[in-house]
């Protein structure tokens, strides 16, 4: 499908950029996050997970 | 400090739970008409309102927004109070989100066998119902984000973002892809054309399923499954991580709806590498969800709700997986257009969404009317008659969705196709259909099991009530992050930042996708011989749309050699650029129509919108007989083409003013080919030319020859010879 825009996006000036900066980008934000996740407590998870049982 | 006193809105939950019921049912009793339409096309024969073209539309929108629609918003207020320890910030907000959504529904229910369609997959409705959508959708944003601002729990938990991410990606699809330019109350053009519609469409029907079906979802399973299980969730930390990259990645993944494309080729892979990627946020959360019942399996055995549970968090697992693998291009080409897309939603559909909504049901009715089930035997017969439904639907449509495509691409030695009549490879599949059609019945039957069963539930119960709850008043803390608090944490608890956050997120994503779309436009080489449609043409297109022929028909031939032998050369971009909307279409239930024009004399397609079956036997299109005698309303044509005008379609001030007579001169010459047929003419003279009589010329039919004549004819025949991929 859309065979027909191939050329045409690719006319955009520096197209390429996009999918390598996107890549770089997830990259980047997905070892932030784990490195992130993996910063929390022990005690403040287990309060986290149980937050729908305190009703 | 102390204990605060407050009321859970009960009746709201209630109202949505019962309101997915019964559209649920009607939802799945339109998709069953439809399925055995495939089996008897001629079932409606003559009720315009009950065409295939037109009820289609009428099943996605009720399964999509009404069904799963009305679980989500009873789902997500159950949860969010509780998860928050407050009421629904607004009980006025509260009325208006279910009223406005039954309302909207209702009008769909009306408008689409009505024919009153924008023709784009699942926004099908006219504007004033998207404003309303939009009004509603706020509403609902408001009221659950005041809830937030009033909680008495510091913390959001995981659910929560999930609520907001809908919220926030929902509203921001919903208005860009429905922008268009009204002609009246009833009818409009998209804003876009061809290409550039067509990239806007599939970057909001890609992220609807994904922030309409699946973030909310997502949020429901991390409340309902621990609830159910009696157990927290498996690993918060992976609930996290969940979370922030699904909602980041889901959106770029919308290239893979660009294969034989757009973008250039490592530029495509790329977009198709996202969508592979794509399996690790999500098979993360369904691995989350199934361990959370780590060490209570015995308890599967014996509760349907946990049941329900297993086989939806598996149906996401197996749709999640699936998706990927047919974003690859050398899969694509087989899955795109076949049954195959047909039953990897309804794995989707039927297994994750639709049972998690059971699971939701059997878990919260007996609840709020304080009882037990009615029947757990029930429940457990829904279960398995309801997993046997799913089964034997999905498999069959695999099956055909294979044997298709294959029978499409098939060669013959001498370089012509094995199967060059496409309804050969239609009656091929037709044992598929009736497999399909059994699957939803027995899906449907297990679902009025359960309406049984829980009105039982809820005639044993109590009336429900707003429940009583206390807690303490959320102590006030900086705004700022405390000494030693980390980032997440306090994000947890900035419920604004954390929305915006979530915001930007998405729009990333989609920012990427969208700029090369908007600059589409002013790439998009002319092709001098593409003019716009003649006033004819353009009312007939317009029946085109009204009849919902793109439910079945695509208009769009990819660059493969079994394509180009079997339509003609493949699209070029420069064809689409008057098509507002554009008319690619999804799904080739018939053959692809861009380059009808001229294939067949006016006579044979009088003959075939009349009764399919006799120009060609087997066929499986339904007859619309009534184009042949309806009165072609002129009355707004000019409008419509001052619109085009608006849109950038370049008619001339002539054009216009002469446009009735443009129009009746083509009609006329239309008209007089088709009295050439004397079989016809003969019919045609015997009609009794009383006060209703209408001239042929000014008949509805007239307008769709003219408009199926002109498909694809402005791409001259001097075109290079065609370089195609197989």
């Amino acid at each position: 499908m859309l065979q027909h825009t191939k050329e045409h996006l690719a006319t955009i000036e520096g197209v390429g950029v996009y999918p390598i900066f996107s890549l770089l980008l997830f990259t980047g934000f997905f070892i932030g996050l784990v490195w992130w996740v993996l910063q929390f407590k022990k005690s403040n998870i287990k309060k986290l997970k149980n937050i729908p049982f305190d009703d | 400090m102390e204990l605060e006193r407050y009321y859970y809105d009960n009746k709201i939950v209630k109202n949505f739970l019962y309101a997915t019921i019964v559209w649920g049912v009607v939802g799945m009793l339109v998709g069953l008409l439809l399925a055995t339409m495939f089996l008897f096309p001629n079932l409606t024969y003559g009720i315009e309102w009950l065409s295939f073209g037109r009820l289609r539309p009428l099943h996605t929108n009720a399964v999509i927004f009404a069904f799963i629609g009305n679980a989500l918003f009873g789902g997500v207020y159950y949860s969010l109070q509780r998860l928050l320890k407050a009421r629904l910030y607004s009980d006025i907000l509260s009325k208006i989100n279910f009223w406005g959504w039954q309302l909207i529904i209702v009008a769909a229910a009306i408008t689409l066998p009505l024919g009153i369609t924008s023709s784009k997959e699942y926004a099908e409705l006219e504007w004033p119902i998207d404003i309303a959508i939009a009004v509603v959708w706020v509403a609902f944003g408001i009221n659950m984000i005041g809830t937030i601002l009033r909680r008495r729990v510091r913390s959001l938990y995981v659910a929560i973002w999930f609520y907001i991410a809908t919220f926030v990606t929902v509203a921001v699809l919903h208005i860009f892809n429905s922008l268009a330019f009204p002609v009246s109350w009833l009818k409009s053009y998209s804003v876009y054309a061809g290409v550039q519609d067509a990239l806007v469409q599939w970057w909001y029907g890609h992220n609807a399923v994904a922030f309409f079906l699946t973030t909310p979802f997502l949020g429901l399973m991390y409340y309902f499954v621990p609830k159910a299980a009696e157990r927290p969730i498996y690993s918060y930390r992976l609930s996290i991580v969940h979370f922030w990259s699904l909602i980041f990645i889901y959106i770029w993944a919308g290239p893979h709806h660009l294969l034989y494309s757009a973008l250039p080729g490592w530029a495509q892979s790329l977009g198709v590498a996202f969508s592979v990627m794509l399996i690790a946020p999500s098979w993360g959360g369904m691995i989350n969800g199934l361990l959370t019942l780590r060490g209570v399996w015995d308890k599967v055995v014996s509760d349907p709700v946990l049941k329900f549970m297993v086989v939806a968090i598996t149906g996401y697992g197996m749709a999640t997986l699936e998706g990927p693998l047919m974003s690859l291009k050398n899969i694509n080409a087989i899955a795109h257009f076949s049954d195959w897309v047909i039953g990897h939603v309804h794995i989707g559909g039927l297994a994750w969404n639709g049972f998690l909504t059971f699971a939701m049901l059997y878990w919260l009715i007996p609840r709020l009317v304080k009882t037990t089930i009615y029947s757990v035997k029930l429940a457990n017969v829904h279960f398995w008659v309801g997993t046997l439904g799913i089964v034997l639907y999905a498999i069959p449509m695999y099956v055909s969705g294979f044997t298709q495509a294959a029978m499409w691409k098939q060669f013959n030695p001498d370089g012509t196709l094995v199967y060059g009549n496409f309804l050969e490879t239609v009656t091929q599949i037709i044992p598929m259909y009736w497999m399909r059609a059994i699957g939803g019945t027995l899906y449907l039957v297990g679902a009025l099991i359960m309406g049984y069963n829980l009105y039982k539930t809820i005639r044993n119960g109590q009336r429900v009530e707003d429940e009583e709850a206390t807690a303490m008043p959320l102590q006030k803390v900086s705004s700022k992050r405390v000494a030693g608090e980390k980032y997440h944490p306090w994000l947890e608890r900035r419920p604004v930042r954390l929305t915006i956050l979530a915001t930007l997120v998405i729009l990333i994503g989609g920012v990427v996708q969208i700029i090369p779309t908007l600059m589409v436009k002013s790439n998009i080489p002319t092709i001098s011989s593409v003019n716009p449609y003649t006033p004819l043409e353009l009312e007939g297109r317009d029946i085109y749309i009204r009849e919902g022929c793109v439910s079945c028909h695509s208009q769009m031939i990819r660059p493969f050699r079994s394509e180009v032998v079997r339509y003609g050369p493949y699209s070029r971009a420069g064809e689409f650029v008057y098509d507002h909307p554009f008319l690619w279409g999804s799904k080739r239930t018939g053959p692809d129509l861009l380059r009808l024009g001229g294939k067949y004399a006016d006579s044979w397609h009088l003959n075939h919108m009349y009764d399919p079956q006799s120009t060609s036997p087997g066929s499986i299109m339904p007859a619309y007989p009534w184009l042949l005698f309806n009165a072609l309303d002129t009355e707004r044509t000019l409008k419509k083409m001052e619109v085009m005008v608006d849109l950038g379609v370049p008619y001339s001030e002539d054009d216009i003013s002469n446009g009735l007579a443009t129009l009746d001169k083509q009609a006329q010459e239309i008209a007089a080919r088709l009295l050439e047929d004397p079989q016809f003419a003969d019919a045609y003279n015997k009609e009794e030319r009383n006060t209703e009589f209408v001239p042929l010329k000014d008949r509805e039919i007239v307008a769709l020859i003219a408009y199926m004549q002109r498909l694809g004819t402005d791409l001259s025949n001097a075109l290079e010879p065609e370089k195609t991929e197989e």
